[in-house]
């Protein structure tokens, strides 16, 4: 292990805590972006809290009520919203104006309109990626970063993703997720899926889409393709996921080079930070998080032993409650 | 966002008061007085014809029935005239049930 570095926690499974109860937003709405985009948003827990923006995942997911309960809804203002495209924002699946940096100003731009003046970030997955893009941007709004699933969207880890990495550990997944590509297209995937989820026909969108969900779907958890969760079955879901999640890719993230975000780092040193990360993550391996974690000593990094990429896996919910309320107190 | 773009910024619902809530951001600067009270007046008319052609309800079906209350998120502090257009405004929001409120948040700059 490298000297420089703390180590990091390694947790029993002992006495791991669940999500806080359920609860409701006490104010949603829509808030327009002057370009063809509105965002869907809510606002839960206490208004005079500690004001909290919560970052989905993909790109190309969206909001669901368990986000609502990593938090203890008497001390945080939860703010969470659909990105482009995504959930209840509107038009769905949109491609339009959509990038990471347009993303990056709607978390602005929905500071604003709530009177927040600065605010923690929460995100795991991609939501990792633009927490991180928009604390580096904003690094005077942030009080603080949690991080899950680290993702810095390199072509590393888009290559063991989506090209051979992940493949060795899922074949019967990859199966799928190959079939609709012919084996001529095959040396890159993502350009092949990139074509069929731009494609007019709607028919060659879906079932491009499908496959594609499923395969992130088949391998988030540590359980495996058996606890794939149903969203990921769910058409409209699927093709908003896959066609925006594929266009950020293609895209390489809308970053001016590889590995960009990673270097922006010491931009954000002096923010509390905290990054949990299963240790069998097959969708966003630990090598992310570990390279994270060096380029931000300051940091407080928790390697979940028996997990993998899903938010909802039981070490992650404990792993990331702690964080939460450790945050709430800086 | 222009205070002069003739479409809605924002629509909200709250919970705790049970209204609907159209905002107005309002990031303009108040050199000329007369010209940003008449962006205004422009903005809140276009509010009015879009919650009384009930465009508001068929793109928001969640808000049908709740009272409407149209709110100026500013972030330059506003002159005196703006008191005054706020008093004049609302007396002709009242009869159409209405209410038309403004506050200040300057956290950040426009947007």
């Amino acid at each position: 292990m490298d000297r420089t570095l703390s180590s990091p926690t390694v947790m029993g499974s002992a006495d791991r805590r669940s999500l806080y109860p359920e609860i409701e937003p006490y104010s949603f709405g829509w808030l327009a972006t002057g370009g063809p985009h509105e965002l869907y948003y809510e606002e839960c827990g206490n208004p005079d809290g500690a004001p909290m923006v919560v970052l989905h995942g993909g790109p190309g997911g969206a909001i669901n009520p368990t986000m609502r309960r990593f938090f203890d809804a008497s001390k945080w203002r939860i703010v969470l919203f659909d990105q482009r495209g995504c959930g209840k924002s509107r038009p769905n699946a949109s491609l339009e104006d959509n990038t990471t940096w347009s993303l990056v100003e709607d978390i602005e731009r929905l500071r604003k309109h709530l009177g927040i003046t600065k605010w923690a970030t929460f995100g795991g997955s991609w939501g990792s990626t633009l927490a991180l893009a928009y604390a580096v941007t904003h690094p005077e709004r942030v009080t603080g970063i949690i991080l899950r699933g680290i993702f810095l969207l390199t072509q590393r880890e888009l290559k063991w993703f989506y090209q051979d990495g992940a493949s060795m550990l899922f074949p019967d997944a990859w199966e799928r997720f190959k079939r609709p590509i012919p084996k001529t297209e095959r040396a890159d995937m993502i350009s092949a899926y990139h074509r069929r989820l731009t494609h007019p026909d709607r028919k060659i969108q879906a079932e491009a889409a499908a496959a594609w969900s499923q395969w992130e779907g088949d391998t988030i958890s540590i359980r495996g393709p058996e606890a794939r969760p149903p969203k990921f079955n769910e058409v409209d879901f699927a093709i908003a996921f896959a066609r925006i999640e594929c266009h950020f890719f293609a895209n390489r993230g809308f970053f001016d080079e590889d590995g960009w975000l990673l270097k922006q780092i010491p931009k954000i040193r002096h923010i509390p930070g905290w990054i949990v990360q299963g240790r069998f993550d097959v969708v966003t391996p630990l090598e992310s998080a570990w390279t994270l974690k060096s380029a931000w000593p300051e940091s407080k990094f928790e390697i979940v032993w028996d997990a993998g990429h899903a938010s909802t896996e039981p070490g992650i919910i404990d792993a990331l409650l702690r964080a939460t309320d450790e945050a709430v107190k800086v | 966002m222009a205070v002069s773009d003739q479409k809605v910024d924002a629509v909200g619902i709250d919970h705790a008061t049970g209204s609907v809530v159209l905002t107005i951001l309002d990031a303009q600067d108040w050199e000329d007085e007369r010209e940003h009270l008449l962006a205004l007046q422009a903005k809140v008319n276009a509010y009015f014809s879009y919650i009384q052609g009930r465009e508001l309800y068929e793109d928001y079906p969640q808000t049908d029935g709740r009272p409407v209350v149209i709110n100026i998120i500013q972030r330059l502090d506003p002159p005196e005239a703006f008191e005054r257009f706020l008093n004049a405004a609302n007396d002709v929001a009242a009869p159409l049930d209405i209410t038309i409120t403004a506050q200040v948040f300057e956290g950040g700059s426009a947007p």
